[in-house]
């Protein structure tokens, strides 16, 4: 086995004390991003992202991708313990896991989504590792046009897939490629959408615009909301984590079925979300008592955790391979990657082997290590939530604005995080999703670099994107998603009433 | 719905630049503007239907935003702004220190001790985490100076 070679050697290089260091913090950083409103996984990498620029890419890797895990852990202790999902993918958490605190059971709930998320993400991680070297090896054979068909696929499964408005998540999409498209053409060389000043000419960092809509945005619309944190106490101690351990096997069959979920919508860029509220809906629907969820059923914990985190997990495996992140924060640690100097995508399997597989090597320390810090330290992250508001809100500015200005050492960069902040407010009220717009904003040029290659090497034949089996594949599979929902509908209508003209979706 | 008409405005601007760089096809291919303009028509296209949807569903009378909610977030949106412009001038340590402060002592309403002493602390872990472990230099104002950073 080539891959069992190859990881052990991944975990030589992640074992130095340095990096175990590293990983720690990474966790507990990345639990309290997770736990505070208004600091997510994304905002909270783009964040700490410009200081590991010093930083050996390996190292800085480790620190953040621990983070994100964190991230995923943090989630689920807010959920249960306040009722308040720290970030999207724990709503369905809340579900039954606010029920169980109320019972006096939030030590088992706390335990079985820590455990059920640790068995999403080992699911996940073991695709990575035995599926991921397989994809790239593929993906070596990609040209621009396969590339562009790829990137074609990610942006037409979100508008495919997602629950938003279609119109809307179409707009953020192209707001995100219109900004993207802003500085200078990396083709032809000339300026674009700058409008004559000059500060512009670098284009929109993408770092300052996720501080901006994530940090910012999210700190509005919490301060409107008004939030009183009024939570269970934790009863964790090691009798109630080995008790609820022992009745885990019995739902092995929820989590083998919330993991495949997971694993699958991370792959394909639906995300967290949509994996972790399947999760929960399929196990209601398989479950042998489903009056019981919603009421503090243990498997109603366990279902959404485990899809959320197997899909959080995998969403770095087309990262990886392909240079498409399936997830808002993979896409903030590919922006990351692309600083470092190293070029996501198949190429990197076989130039830089050591990062990969240190990554890979690390998810797994990363997520053990996650499970114990979180198991043996949730009554610190509790009492972090007891701090008022009007003290962590404002700090959660200074980390930003102090987040924003590292990036470039521009006071502009504030400024432009300023602006997206309000953007973001109004964006999020009206319900238009930011992750395709820092999706697109990432990938844009990448996007529209291969679209233009593609084309100067067939002349504008659009033609080109059918010329073979692989990319003829690709970009049909990718209007397939795209007009998937309009045809599901018109079906669905068509059969239902056959005479009745609704709005167009 | 007014949301929608400026992004109309925004789809316009940004086909009214490209349309000045060139959108079509030069004979060595797209020229610089042919992307990002059909970007700018999708969003002008979406923006409408988000316009006509808005105007379908005007039984939705939910307002927007009331405006007793915009309070605090203006109350947070306006220090912020303030804050953001005081740190061109007096650095950032000083700035942070006193947005802390203030809405700690406006929005939380804590005793004078807890105003002071809080924010030191906080912008004494920003000092050192930044100047020392990091060596990444932030923006600093006379006071700095003044201590010899």
């Amino acid at each position: 086995m080539d891959e069992l070679r190859l990881l052990l050697n991944g975990f030589g290089v992640v074992l130095t004390w340095y990096n175990v260091m590293l990983m720690m913090i990474g966790i507990i950083i990345g639990v309290i991003v997770g736990v505070l409103p208004g600091l997510g996984g994304p905002n909270g990498v783009a964040i700490l992202l410009p200081l590991t620029f010093s930083m050996e890419p390996t190292s800085a890797i480790i620190l953040l991708s621990c983070i994100y895990w964190g991230a995923l852990f943090g989630g689920a202790i807010t959920s249960i313990l306040f009722n308040i999902p720290g970030e999207a993918w724990s709503v369905a958490t809340t579900f039954d896991g606010y029920p169980m605190a109320q019972q006096g059971r939030a030590g088992a709930a706390l335990t079985s989504a820590f455990t059920g998320s640790f068995f999403g993400a080992l699911s996940g991680v073991l695709l990575i590792t035995f599926v991921a070297p397989i994809i790239a090896n593929f993906a070596l054979r990609f040209g621009p046009p396969e590339f562009f068909a790829v990137y074609l696929l990610t942006f037409c499964s979100f508008i495919g897939t997602g629950k938003e408005d279609k119109a809307k998540i179409v707009i953020s999409i192209c707001i995100g490629l219109a900004l993207a498209a802003v500085g200078m053409d990396t083709i032809s060389g000339q300026l674009r959408l700058t409008f004559g000043q000059n500060l512009l000419l670098r284009g929109f960092d993408f770092l300052v615009v996720v501080i901006g809509l994530f940090g910012i945005g999210e700190i509005l619309v919490t301060m409107e909301e008004g939030l009183a944190f009024k939570g269970k106490n934790p009863d964790m101690d090691l009798k109630v984590v080995l008790k609820t351990w022992a009745q885990l096997p019995r739902y092995w069959l929820t989590l083998i079925r919330s993991a495949v979920v997971g694993c699958w919508l991370g792959v394909t860029p639906g995300g967290a979300i949509a994996a972790s509220f399947m999760g929960y809906g399929l196990a209601k629907k398989f479950s042998r008592n489903p009056a019981g969820f919603g009421k503090g059923a243990i498997e109603g914990v366990i279902a959404p955790e485990t899809a959320a985190h197997a899909a959080g997990t995998s969403a770095l495996l087309p990262m990886l391979t392909l240079g498409i992140p399936g997830s808002g924060t993979a896409a903030v640690l590919l922006g990351g990657l692309m600083i470092w100097g190293l070029q996501p995508g198949p190429l990197l399997f076989v130039e830089h082997k050591d990062f990969v597989w240190g990554l890979i090597a690390s998810m797994y320390l990363g997520n053990i290590a996650g499970l114990i810090v979180v198991l043996s330290t949730v009554p610190l992250f509790a009492a972090i939530l007891r701090i008022p508001f009007s003290i962590i809100a404002p700090m959660i500015l200074v980390a930003c604005a102090v987040g924003a200005y590292t990036v470039h050492g521009t006071m502009f960069d504030v400024w432009i995080m300023l602006l997206f902040g309000i953007v973001g407010y109004f964006l999020k009220k009206l319900d238009f999703p930011l992750a395709p717009l820092v999706l697109a904003l990432v990938l844009g040029d990448r996007a529209e670099d291969a679209f233009r290659q593609t084309m100067l090497g067939s002349r504008g034949a659009l033609g080109v994107f059918w010329s073979n089996g692989l990319v003829g594949t690709i970009t049909t599979l990718a209007l397939i998603i795209l007009v998937w929902p309009l045809v599901s509908q018109l079906v669905a209508r068509w059969r239902g009433r056959p005479d009745a003209v609704g709005p167009g979706a | 719905m007014i949301v929608g008409l400026v992004f109309f405005a925004l789809g316009v601007l940004v086909i009214a630049d490209t349309i000045r760089l060139g959108a079509g096809w030069a004979r060595d291919g797209p020229q610089a503007g042919y992307f990002p303009l059909r970007i700018g028509v999708l969003i002008a296209v979406c923006s409408i239907i988000v316009v006509v949807q808005a105007y379908r569903r005007k039984s939705d009378t939910r307002v927007f935003v009331e405006w007793s909610k915009l309070v605090p977030v203006g109350k947070i949106l306006l220090p912020l702004i303030l804050y953001i412009a005081a740190m061109q001038y007096v650095g950032l340590y000083v700035a942070s220190t006193l947005f802390v402060g203030g809405l700690m002592r406006w929005l939380g309403r804590y005793s004078w001790t807890k105003v002071i002493i809080v924010p030191l602390i906080m912008s004494g872990i920003i000092f050192w985490l930044f100047e020392y472990q990091f060596a990444v230099p932030l923006p600093k104002g006379p006071l700095e100076q003044w201590f010899g950073y």
